[in-house]
């Protein structure tokens, strides 16, 4: 999934996705497909849609006035808000020096990504 | 469990342990602070390292073929130690769902050695073919509350390794809902030591007290050992 989420956020219709080869989830989705690798003599590879979600409902910590959001770096949020076709962001906050400093596990989110932001307290 | 399985670990690898895994947590951080000091771990919410950025990093770095070692676990483990974690039943009418393979189809056939972990040992847990192949591999072991099985790989089935003390080959195989060879040196399962459990006791269960405290408390009290 976060390899088709990837395939969203790059722009292209598919990805190869490594493993999967004997899974039952191969029976039960016709979209994925099993391919010769053009690449690797022999192997097998399979080929999985990319994923565009409609919109992608977030939270992250805080976000600045130009709409920069500071986010965690533990889950894929950032990889969902890039595959989305629209993104709403919650804020516990939102501050002039939001982005100023950061902790070893935080991370910008460009304001580009963002297409709305919603603060919510407490 | 836990010794089980942190003997299974070799001085550094680069191991990952998922999400809900408090055994094989317990396993690799007795492993670390034993025989493989040297040991590389992903154990989110424990470890205090500087994280993966997202699962994408961890699974990008596995596919990659960086990982030595995952545990993963299913509700049902069949005869040639493929797993379920989708469904029981039918696919079109599951009796119950389950909330799938995330990421197990992926990394199941990608990982050198991947240990599987299951905490209950039955016959409706070990059965002939599971409902649903949710992932397949080849297992470098499983293990469980009653013994360790071992994977032939020539005939991709699971073999009996070890039974644990109080259980023999016989009580091993009541258990499980498919014929289970032996292996030639099929014995006990050295009990755990004394220094094990004196690193389990004293460091390891304070460690995932927060990540896990449902599992340290039921240590603790099979020990019975005082709370924090």
């Amino acid at each position: 999934m976060l390899m088709a989420l990837q395939a969203g956020a790059s722009g292209v219709s598919f990805t190869p996705v490594p493993g999967l080869l004997g899974s039952d989830l191969l029976r039960w989705r016709p979209d994925f497909r099993v391919l010769d690798d053009p690449y690797r003599p022999g192997e097998k590879i399979v080929l999985v849609p990319a994923i565009r979600p409609d919109f992608a409902l977030l939270h992250g910590r805080r976000a600045d006035l130009a709409g920069n959001v500071v986010i965690g770096t533990s889950y894929d949020d950032r990889l969902v808000a890039q595959a989305s076709r629209r993104v709403i962001y919650s804020v516990g906050s939102v501050r002039e020096d939001a982005t100023a400093s950061l902790t070893a596990e935080e991370q910008v989110l460009p304001a580009a990504f963002v297409d709305a932001l919603v603060l919510v307290h407490g | 469990m836990a010794c089980a399985i942190a003997r299974a670990i070799h001085d550094g690898e680069r191991v990952g342990i998922g999400v809900n895994s408090p055994i094989p947590a317990a396993g690799v951080l007795l492993a670390q602070r034993s025989h493989a000091p040297r040991l590389r771990f992903r154990l989110p919410g424990v470890d205090g390292a500087v994280p993966f950025v997202g699962s994408k990093e961890f699974f990008d770095f596995a596919q990659r073929g960086k990982l030595d070692v995952f545990f993963l676990s299913g509700v049902q483990i069949d005869l040639h130690g493929s797993i379920n974690l989708h469904l029981l039943g039918d696919y079109d009418r599951p009796r119950r769902r389950f909330p799938g393979a995330f990421g197990s189809a992926v990394l199941y056939p990608l990982v050198p050695r991947v240990i599987l972990f299951r905490t209950k040992h039955t016959p409706r847990v070990f059965v002939p073919r599971v409902d649903f192949v949710t992932a397949s591999g080849s297992p470098d072991r499983v293990v469980t509350p009653l013994a360790v099985l071992g994977f032939d790989r020539t005939a991709a089935r699971l073999v009996l390794d070890s039974y644990h003390p109080g259980q023999s080959v016989e009580t091993v195989q009541a258990a499980t809902g498919f014929e289970l060879p032996t292996r030639s040196d099929v014995c006990e399962t050295p009990e755990p030591t004394a220094e094990e459990l004196r690193i389990l006791r004293s460091e390891v269960y304070p460690m995932l007290a927060g990540a896990y405290p449902r599992y340290v408390d039921r240590m603790r009290s099979a020990a019975r050992l005082p709370a924090d």
